[in-house]
């Protein structure tokens, strides 16, 4: 793969470059203008009706071209040209040549991961009530909750259809593995978020910190980095058990990744934070850092804590005395303790996979350093 | 309950399938229901909030269906798996016990109950404007439930499914893939209706019908009934397109009796997306939805046949019971 010169389509700010190891850069900047293009190219194609004749094998009326370019194409399409960093595409890719298979011949996978992705924002920001995405109005914004539902879920199972009708050079065995991974990983992400739908509505906190770590194992690793490493692992060849472990590289770092993000929410780590500050106060969401805090806080810090999760505010006094109870329990410290741990094994994980070359488990351990380090 | 319905095959299904769905589909799931279909749990679930966030919501939507033994309506609880398990035992080949199919049929359900949770959604511009009719479940709760049902049914379908391989591969397969095709065809559906886009032609409307409203209820059923005798694939396929037609007829039948359904309609009463749509600019709907049903029932009775001869009767038998039942239960509305 060649370096590409910044396109027009690479509007993003790419000040995190400098949060990355020399040769994560490398591997990423050389694959990310390719993947950009398959990404968005293979949303076309599939939004095309001669696409969605070839699934149907009849009448699509020409009229509907023009409303499914509005209304499920563009509001779709727009989260991925507003796209920060297609970093996992650029992983499904890096892998499938670390493994020894060219992306360029099977480019369906390295858009899935891509896309997958982008349908479950839409998802998300359904289910959060958002306005904005990536500085631009969220799908539901242009055309209606339940109208983005349906496109986002049209899009989210569009990989099965894509594998079969485009599977390039991936064999049947492949395309099989992959669906059947990705048909689970839908599933157990939905199982995860309703733990983090349903616990902001209960009249009770008590839940324990290992129960918030199990959601997130489901909610948080897969469409992340869990199913991108899986995508690339069997769509280059890798066995089970090399799979299994690019799978779990993908899960322990998900965690990782989740726990920092949390902390990140309340404690950012500069100016230029992409987020507003505290949001999860403000969402009344459950997280670990909260359970900690109740674990360890007295119960007069813990009421005020709820009472102010309750209460849904933007009020920066409020939201600034939930960070200090939560900062005076000790909450952040056992998290970041938590989160070092998962690191770790990502680390040894790395370490272990003896079916890649050195310089592929360099790019892998410096991807697991930006992800945990990244400060923006 | 009328000795007509007592011997009605899928009625009859429906209701012994009910418990079977509850094995699969447990109202309060544990640590082993969890281990089955996700993995074994790292740290441990919080039961009672899946039980608050999912199975609950889940079941408040199936309780509130009437059972099969009130005769065979639209909404019939589990009338898809009361028409696959009848399906199978019209084929040649059939299971002595379709609902040994148990797991697959469970699937069926979840996709149907998926489908109908949404359709309790308005398309407000965010969820306070798009609360819709659905007032005891709070809307995030409903999305995720909703779309989480759908994937469910094809995880669980790959993984532990009674079929053998490659029946099993092709019917999980199918079951991934139909979601994407229904996204597109309610995304049409439900925009179409608020930009008041017209059907062109007859052709068009049938297109509505096929994209919009069919695939997953009644292809799946058409697809699995032929998984689980071991149809040969050009069976199966005729069999699947047999099912496609009869859900079209279905669907432009019911559309006819609600046009017949005096004064204003609510949500409940008006099932049918089409009527959402304007109507053909040439020509009038009723004339075309006549048509419509009729050409699409003749079809799937035709290519049902060539299946074989009791699937046709059975089919045939489905649409009547149907617009039976839902003529009796607009009698008692009025009464």
């Amino acid at each position: 793969m060649t370096a590409a010169a910044p396109s027009k389509l690479e509007a993003f700010n790419d000040n995190f470059l400098s949060d990355m190891g020399p040769r994560l850069r490398e591997a990423y900047t050389s694959r990310l203008a390719w993947c950009r293009r398959t990404v968005l190219d293979t949303v076309d194609e599939v939004g095309r009706t001669g696409f969605l004749r070839d699934l149907r094998g009849g009448h699509v009326p020409e009229a509907w071209q023009s409303t499914l370019d509005d209304v499920w194409v563009a509001p779709y399409r727009a989260y991925m040209e507003r796209s920060g960093k297609m970093l996992r595409p650029v992983l499904v890719a890096f892998l499938m040549d670390a493994l020894g298979r060219d992306p360029r011949r099977s480019p369906v996978p390295v858009a899935l991961a891509e896309m997958i992705h982008s349908a479950s924002l839409l998802l998300d920001d359904i289910v959060d009530d958002s306005r904005l995405r990536r500085g631009g109005p969220t799908a539901h914004a242009r055309v209606g909750i339940r109208v983005s539902g349906t496109v986002a879920s049209a899009w989210l199972n569009a990989g099965f259809e894509m594998l079969r009708l485009m599977p390039g050079e991936l064999t049947p065995a492949q395309v099989d593995a992959l669906m059947r991974e990705i048909a689970w990983e839908h599933w157990v992400t939905g199982i995860g978020t309703v733990i983090d739908c349903v616990w902001p509505t209960l009249d009770s906190l008590a839940h324990r910190p290992g129960e918030y770590l199990q959601s997130v194992v489901h909610r948080s690793t897969s469409y992340t980095y869990r199913l991108p490493l899986k995508i690339g692992a069997i769509a280059g060849g890798a066995d089970e058990a090399q799979v299994a472990q690019l799978a779990q590289l993908g899960e322990e770092l998900g965690i990782a990744f989740q726990l920092i993000d949390d902390i990140l929410n309340l404690q950012p780590g500069d100016d230029h934070w992409g987020k507003t500050v505290a949001e999860d106060i403000t969402e009344g969401k459950i997280t670990l850092l909260v359970l900690l805090t109740l674990q360890h806080a007295d119960a007069d810090a813990g009421r005020q804590l709820v009472e102010i999760l309750r209460a849904k505010t933007r009020d920066p006094e409020q939201l600034t005395r939930a960070v200090r109870i939560i900062g005076a329990s000790g909450a952040f410290e056992r998290a970041r303790e938590i989160a070092q741990s998962h690191v770790q094994r990502t680390l040894r994980i790395v370490e272990g996979m003896s079916f890649l070359g050195t310089e592929h488990r360099q790019v892998l351990a410096e991807f697991v350093d930006y992800v945990v380090n990244r400060s923006r | 309950m009328s000795v007509a319905r007592a011997q009605s095959p899928v009625a009859d299904h429906a209701l012994r399938f009910g418990p079977r769905f509850e094995h699969h589909m447990p109202r309060h799931i544990d640590d082993a229901w969890l281990t089955r279909f996700v993995d074994a749990p790292r740290f441990g679930w919080d039961v009672h909030g899946l039980h608050a966030g999912f199975t609950q919501p889940l079941y408040r939507f199936v309780d509130a269906l009437p059972l099969a033994d009130a005769g065979v309506m639209p909404h019939t609880r589990h009338l898809r798996a009361g028409l696959a398990c009848a399906l199978m035992s019209a084929l040649p080949g059939a299971p002595a016990q379709p609902l040994r199919f148990d797991l697959e049929l469970t699937a069926l359900e979840l996709h149907a109950l998926a489908s109908s949770m949404l359709d309790h959604l308005d398309n407000g511009q965010d969820l306070a404007a798009s609360q819709g009719r659905e007032r005891a479940c709070a809307l995030p709760v409903l999305i995720t439930v909703a779309y989480s049902a759908r994937q469910l049914a094809a995880a669980m379908l790959w993984t532990h499914s009674a079929l053998p391989s490659p029946r099993r591969e092709r019917v999980a397969q199918r079951f991934a893939r139909l979601p994407m095709l229904q996204g597109v065809g309610h995304t049409l559906d439900l925009w179409g209706s608020q930009a008041r886009l017209v059907h062109e032609d007859a052709s068009a409307l049938e297109a509505h019908l096929r994209w919009m409203l069919t695939p997953l209820d009644f292809e799946l059923v058409g697809e699995l009934a032929a998984a689980a005798v071991g149809l040969p694939a050009e069976g199966t396929d005729k069999l699947v397109q047999a099912a496609a037609d009869l859900g079209v007829a279905w669907h432009a039948t019911r559309a006819l009796a609600e046009q017949d359904r005096p004064g204003p309609r609510t949500p409940e009463q008006a099932p049918s997306q089409i009527l959402r749509w304007k109507t053909l600019a040439q020509g009038t709907p009723r004339e075309a939805l006549t048509a419509l049903a009729q050409r699409a029932r003749e079809r799937a009775l035709a290519r049902a046949g060539d299946v074989s001869r009791d699937a046709a009767a059975l089919f045939d038998r489905f649409l009547c019971e149907t617009l039976a039942g839902t003529a009796a239960a607009r009698h008692e509305e009025r009464a």
